[in-house]
């Protein structure tokens, strides 16, 4: 860790954003292997292969999120993830099995 | 979030760093001591004589001969050969009777001790050892810290700007937290791609567990049905009624009929579901230890011998492929001796990189924070996930050794130490001031260590025998100890002791 100029953050914000960073990106790579799986498998892929692919992609796309979340300042819309995740998987779990 | 990108990315090293290296020192420690898990389990069961080159035929028909005398109505048999790493027979059967052992390969004499040997290491890394079956919590720690580790790996690089150019030094003497920082720096760099390869493939290996939701897209029955056509797992479970009794063939039978299809004298381990009924079916699988992937080949036959489903990786989808040669390279059963060695040793730079830069954290802050109470917990629980969980890991080897073979649930002792141990040596360290608690644990480490192989005088016995496996494992437990012992030595003397207090503050 650099001597880069730090500020002295409380307790409370470092886990609020630690948390924030990590739930929120864990939860966009959640939506994402949905999202991808379906779509994959609507291009013709076996299915056991569009979660793999899809898994294997949304697990390198989770870091990236957390990076970019702290970069650009976008901790809100990551924390707020979870619940377009719940509302997307719902709205596909409804068109794939009807 | 700070001003500009760099000042972003120090933020997040820095304190997801702080966050998650207590957790992930731990993961990598018993990663890389995991990777000697059948040896260390071998170290561990001193009744297995040493020198055995056991023969798979004679093995097969003890420990089937064993399992149609001890078990003759259960519903699942197992079988898993010796090998020269792990040379144990083990039979294990469930369902109207249940029970594992393990046998001598060649006289079928059964090895009384019971013991999680190596594998509990594997467990504590994979889950901290809280089965992830009923209780994922562990499973999703380790996940998310495997991914702090990515991120910490990324954003170190943004940091840290200057990590390639100073590899190559190390300055104890130019500033209290320097020689810390290098040491980071250092073994930040060596390992570095090593490090994310692990990251990223740890959580590879099980990827519809760490994120359950794409399975249920296209696989009406989720998660469990996915699992069973991805990895043809079908017959390793009892389900339904058992059939009427019929004969079935010597295992022998089966395994030469699987191995004309993966290779002759490939078998690791076989199932028999429903033995000695018309419902029988025997599923063998096929070692990894030449092969990289983490699928293993697998044939499912009826009592007939007739194959009623296969799994062969040469047949399966390139995607399917790649992900179990990527997973592969992170559960590390190929590459003999050289590979374990590597990996175990860049796991350990890996552990060094977290204990180094959790000491540079607080080494950085030690003028403006100290005498604080939030900077006094830190430095605590760094001396415990550190030097504790060494102190642990070492202990669970003292408390395997020292617990009485015909002690009650001997396996659980030895886990329990561990845990008791880790808590006691944060106790310690919240006791202490932060400088003796390093050089106490570090010392108690070294002790523990060089103490590990004279336990009952075993290693004379190791080396009286040539049992190089066992000599190794004695001669590795003597090795840390004299660098644990350095490391006290180096911590306690003046030029490493600036970047620690040498008074518990007010």
């Amino acid at each position: 860790m650099p001597a880069a100029a730090e500020d002295r953050p409380g307790a409370a914000s470092i886990v609020v954003r630690t948390a924030a960073a990590t739930l929120g990106a864990y939860a966009v790579a959640y939506f994402l292997t949905s999202a991808l799986t379906g779509g994959l498998f609507r291009l013709g892929l076996d299915r056991a292969d569009s979660v793999m692919s899809a898994s294997s992609i949304a697990l390198l796309v989770f870091p990236a999120v957390s990076i970019w979340a702290f970069a650009e300042r976008r901790l809100v819309v990551v924390a707020a993830a979870p619940v377009m995740t719940a509302l997307i998987l719902a709205v596909l779990s409804a068109v794939l099995h009807p | 979030m700070r001003k500009t990108f760099t000042l972003s990315m120090t933020f997040l090293h820095t304190w997801g760093g702080l966050v998650f290296g207590w957790l992930l020192f731990m993961v990598l420690l018993t990663g890389s001591i995991a990777v000697f898990a059948g040896e260390l389990t071998y170290w561990l069961t001193p009744e297995i004589r040493g020198g055995l080159r056991p023969d798979a035929v004679r093995s097969m028909q003890i420990g089937e001969d064993y399992l149609r005398a001890h078990a003759p109505t259960s519903r699942l048999w197992r079988v898993t050969l010796p090998t020269s790493r792990e040379p144990a027979l083990k039979v294990t059967w469930k369902e109207l009777g249940e029970g594992s052992k393990k046998l001598d390969p060649e006289t079928g004499a059964e090895i009384v001790r019971k013991t999680e040997g190596g594998s509990f290491f594997l467990q504590v890394h994979e889950d901290f050892h809280s089965n992830r079956d009923k209780n994922p919590t562990g499973f999703f720690l380790v996940c998310l810290a495997g991914m702090a580790m990515l991120v910490a790996s990324v954003s170190g690089i943004v940091v840290h700007k200057r990590i390639f150019k100073d590899l190559f030094l190390f300055r104890p003497k130019t500033s209290p937290h320097r020689a810390w920082l290098d040491a980071h720096n250092v073994f930040g760099v060596l390992a570095l791609p090593f490090h994310m390869m692990m990251a990223f493939t740890g959580i590879l290996l099980l990827y519809w567990l760490f994120l359950p939701s794409a399975a249920p897209v296209v696989y009406p029955g989720g998660n469990s049905e996915f699992r069973r056509e991805a990895n043809a797992q079908d017959y390793r479970q009892v389900k339904g009624e058992a059939g009427d009794p019929a004969p079935t063939a010597p295992l022998k039978f089966y395994v030469d009929k699987a191995e004309s299809l993966f290779g002759a004298g490939r078998t690791a381990y076989l199932y028999v579901r429903d033995p000695g009924r018309t419902n029988a079916v025997v599923e063998v699988y096929r070692e990894r230890t030449e092969r990289v992937s983490q699928q293993v080949d697998q044939i499912a036959m009826d009592r007939n011998g007739t194959v009623i489903r296969s799994l062969l990786i040469k047949e399966k989808t390139p995607l399917f492929r790649l992900q179990s040669f990527v997973a592969s390279w992170h559960w590390i059963e190929w590459g003999g001796n050289l590979a374990r060695w590597f990996y175990f040793l860049a796991g350990l730079m890996g552990a060094a990189v977290t204990a180094a830069g959790l000491v540079v954290f607080t080494a950085k802050r030690r003028k403006g924070a100290e005498g604080q109470a939030w900077f006094r917990i830190v430095e605590a629980v760094n001396v415990a996930a550190v030097a504790g969980a060494c102190i642990a890991s070492v202990a669970f080897f003292w408390a395997e050794r020292l617990t009485p073979v015909e002690a009650a649930a001997r396996d659980d002792i030895p886990v329990q130490a561990f845990w008791v141990v880790w808590a006691a040596a944060l106790v310690h360290a919240a006791l202490r001031p932060a400088r003796q608690a390093w050089v106490e644990q570090l010392a108690l480490t070294a002790l523990l260590c060089l103490g590990a192989p004279f336990l009952q005088g075993l290693v004379f016995r190791d080396l009286a025998t040539a049992d190089w496996v066992r000599i190794a494992v004695d001669a590795t437990f003597i090795a840390g100890g004299l660098c644990f012992a350095l490391a006290a030595w180096k911590v306690r003397t003046p030029s490493f002791a600036a970047t620690l207090p040498a008074r518990r503050e007010a």
